[in-house]
């Protein structure tokens, strides 16, 4: 299978898309002729015109809402927030029109919007640029949030974004921009709402949320090679939550530990567990953990920005801890 | 009806006050908001007002001026006329006529089912969740059990170890034989027996029951032991004479149907089991009887499976079979016991998989 990076995989979905349905156009900073911060819209100037990349100022509440009407007259607009952090000065209209529109229209509007945006601690990008901010959405009815993890995913959930009738919050973590992984030829689509078994395993269940897979999957390689098999779940979408495929997990493992790069209060972890513990309490024979960034604004320096993220490492002492308990 | 007179908590965080002084007499009538004592608390005298009338009856030796005292202290009465103060007072916080950096409060009094459940921590009674459903299974007493777990936690692997180690044993003449249980879903099992019965290419045996329960042990005897052949296991009967076996040769190579009509017929009593059968699976369902431990000694590296299935009466409901396995201990290992029984039990609850 051919090798795809996730950014260019994820733009490769845009592209398709636009050139399938005419309606859908992208609103952002630089993302026309430049291609966008994250090399999101490269060479989609060039193919699809102004008309439909079309730069903005720095107006992040402007464009948004504007996109939300756009939506709400016929069109598919996406969001190019460039920082989720950013999209965060759109987020009144997000919250009060484009998620509440179909249930105080009785079902008569829609909002097909994407809102697109890189997240997560990297790089020294400090407190403006590294949050992850998906719980917020996750915690308001009628949005859709989407985190993918590969490079295969990034495509195929992206396609699913740009066909779906409701709002998507789909976020891409910046440590994942690079990454390279196989991606299918031809077209396909990764419905909302179905997580990935991403390595199985009998001993432990490791949810992962967005970059933290990868992390999760080394672990369990790492402990493969002891006789230890560690199942890792990718949920891909927290917002719908396939909470049925970790209890289905939990039930032979008995042991889960959730791991995502937020703060831990009010989390998507905290909503894993509470579930869980609610569908499997009988099959739980160690507490259910949580594993979670610092509960600080990311920092500058290096050296803090380090402390306060999650490693492998980490992931790896907190796995043999619980698998201990 | 005596009302209690007690110091009100003045402020979020107020836990203790120092009384200053009584602003009404003993045998004094109250009012309600009357002001009836004043404390300070937070650095700030405050009169406290009378939510409910009566004559005052103050306990002696309680409120003192200078004294501290906690929050919820009983310190009198409002009486009603001709009432008498209560002979005892009731449960009160410990006057605290102490220095000022006494220990708070909440640590004087603990939480006692906190303190219940640190102590069943430490004398090793609690289970997971896990351990006690599957403790219910195994019909096990996790109570009994040596914890493994963090903070003396019972796991899984405590009650799955005492399963294996425990079960119900009787110690005999060549070793001790013992006896593992175990309950699974027969749901889809009945679904294919039924199918079975329906199907007109199927010869007209009528139950074929105990034939897919030897195919299903069969193969997950194979599995079980990477390789080693079960070309050779039994099928025992116990009827009002006794106990009978009738050796079955290729159970993994014979089909259901072929399974069913060798083992029809009478069971020749005076056959003993030879080394050389696998394992042996008995039907007791003429019996009524779920399990069995032998009288006589079962041949070396022997395993005798009994499943007994519990149909509904409607036909294609739910149905559950009860397993079970009796071994020697001193043949075969406890650990490959309890893994055969569990292979008999997933091909049981999912026999077409296991049957492709």
């Amino acid at each position: 299978m051919r090798e795809l990076s996730y950014i260019d995989a994820a733009r490769e979905a845009l592209s398709e898309e636009m050139a399938r349905d005419p309606t859908i156009f992208v609103m952002g900073e630089g993302i026309g002729p430049r291609g966008g911060n994250f090399s999101t819209t490269v060479g989609l100037h060039a193919q699809y015109g102004s008309e439909r990349l079309r730069d903005t100022p720095i107006s992040e509440r402007g464009f948004t809402t504007l996109c939300i009407g756009a939506a709400l007259a016929g069109a598919r607009p996406v969001v190019d927030a460039m920082f989720v952090d950013f999209a965060l000065d759109g987020i009144s209209d997000l919250v009060n029109q484009a998620s509440k529109m179909r249930w105080m229209s009785s079902g008569r509007l829609e909002v097909p919007l994407v809102v697109r945006a890189c997240m997560g601690v990297f790089s020294s990008a400090a407190a403006h640029h590294s949050g992850s901010y998906y719980s917020f959405f996750a915690h308001i009815p009628g949005f859709q949030v989407v985190l993918p993890s590969s490079p295969a995913d990034a495509k195929g959930l992206l396609k699913t974004a740009l066909r779906s009738r409701d709002p998507v919050i789909f976020l891409e973590h910046r440590a994942l921009l690079a990454t390279k992984g196989p991606v299918p030829d031809g077209e396909y689509l990764i419905p909302f709402g179905q997580a990935a078994i991403v390595h199985e395993g009998t001993d432990l269940t490791l949810v992962g949320l967005s970059a933290m897979v990868p992390k999760c999957l080394e672990v369990a390689r790492t402990l493969a090679a002891e006789g230890i098999t560690v199942e890792v779940i990718d949920p891909r979408t927290v917002a719908p939550l396939d909470v049925a495929t970790i209890c289905a997990s939990v039930k032979k493992t008995g042991r889960l530990l959730i791991v995502e790069e937020d703060y831990a209060s009010c989390s998507v972890a905290a909503e894993i567990a509470s579930r869980v513990g609610d569908e499997s309490f009988d099959d739980l024979d160690a507490p259910i953990r949580r594993l979670h960034c610092g509960f600080a604004p990311a920092p500058y320096s290096p050296a803090l920005e380090k402390a306060m993220a999650i490693s492998t490492q980490t992931i790896l002492q907190k796995t043999r801890e619980l698998l201990a308990e | 009806m005596a009302f209690q007179v007690i110091v009100p908590r003045i402020g979020w965080s107020m836990e203790k006050g120092v009384f200053s002084e009584w602003l009404k007499h003993e045998g004094e009538f109250v009012n309600q908001g009357d002001a009836v004592f004043s404390i300070e608390a937070d650095k700030a005298v405050e009169e406290v007002l009378s939510e409910d009338a009566g004559t005052l009856s103050i306990l002696a030796g309680v409120a003192l001026p200078g004294t501290e005292l906690l929050v919820g202290t009983v310190i009198g009465f409002l009486l009603e006329a001709g009432e008498a103060p209560p002979v005892t007072a009731p449960a009160t916080p410990r006057p605290a006529t102490l220095p000022a950096q006494t220990i708070p409060v909440s640590k004087q009094a603990p939480d006692p089912k906190a303190s219940q459940a640190a102590e069943a921590r430490q004398t090793g009674v609690v289970a997971s969740p896990r351990a006690r459903r599957v403790s219910r299974e195994l019909s096990v007493d996790w109570r009994r059990l040596t914890p493994t777990g963090t903070g003396g936690r019972v796991r899984e692997r405590d009650v799955l170890r005492s399963a294996t180690l425990g079960g119900v044993g009787r110690n005999r003449g060549s070793g001790l034989v013992s006896l593992l249980r175990v309950r699974a879903d027969a749901t889809q099992l009945v679904a294919l027996l039924d199918r079975l019965a329906d199907s007109a290419y199927v010869s007209s045996v009528s139950d074929h029951y105990e034939a897919i329960l030897v195919k299903l042990a069969a193969r997950a005897y194979l599995r079980n032991t990477s390789g080693v052949a079960a070309s050779c296991l039994a099928v025992g009967m116990i009827s009002s004479e006794g106990l009978g076996y009738r050796s079955l040769r290729g159970a993994e190579t014979h089909s259901v149907s072929e399974l069913a009509a060798l083992s029809q017929g009478p069971v020749g009593l005076e056959d003993t089991l030879s080394g050389d059968e696998a394992f042996t699976s008995l039907s007791l369902d003429s019996l009524g009887l779920d399990e069995y431990l032998p009288e006589y000694d079962v041949p070396g590296g022997q395993l005798l499976l009994f499943g007994r299935l519990a149909r509904s009466s409607t036909r294609g409901e739910g149905a559950s079979i009860a397993l079970a396995l009796s071994f020697q201990e001193a043949e075969v290992s406890l650990s490959r016991a309890a893994k055969f029984l569990e292979d008999v039990r997933i091909a049981v609850e999912d026999p077409f998989v296991f049957l492709a």
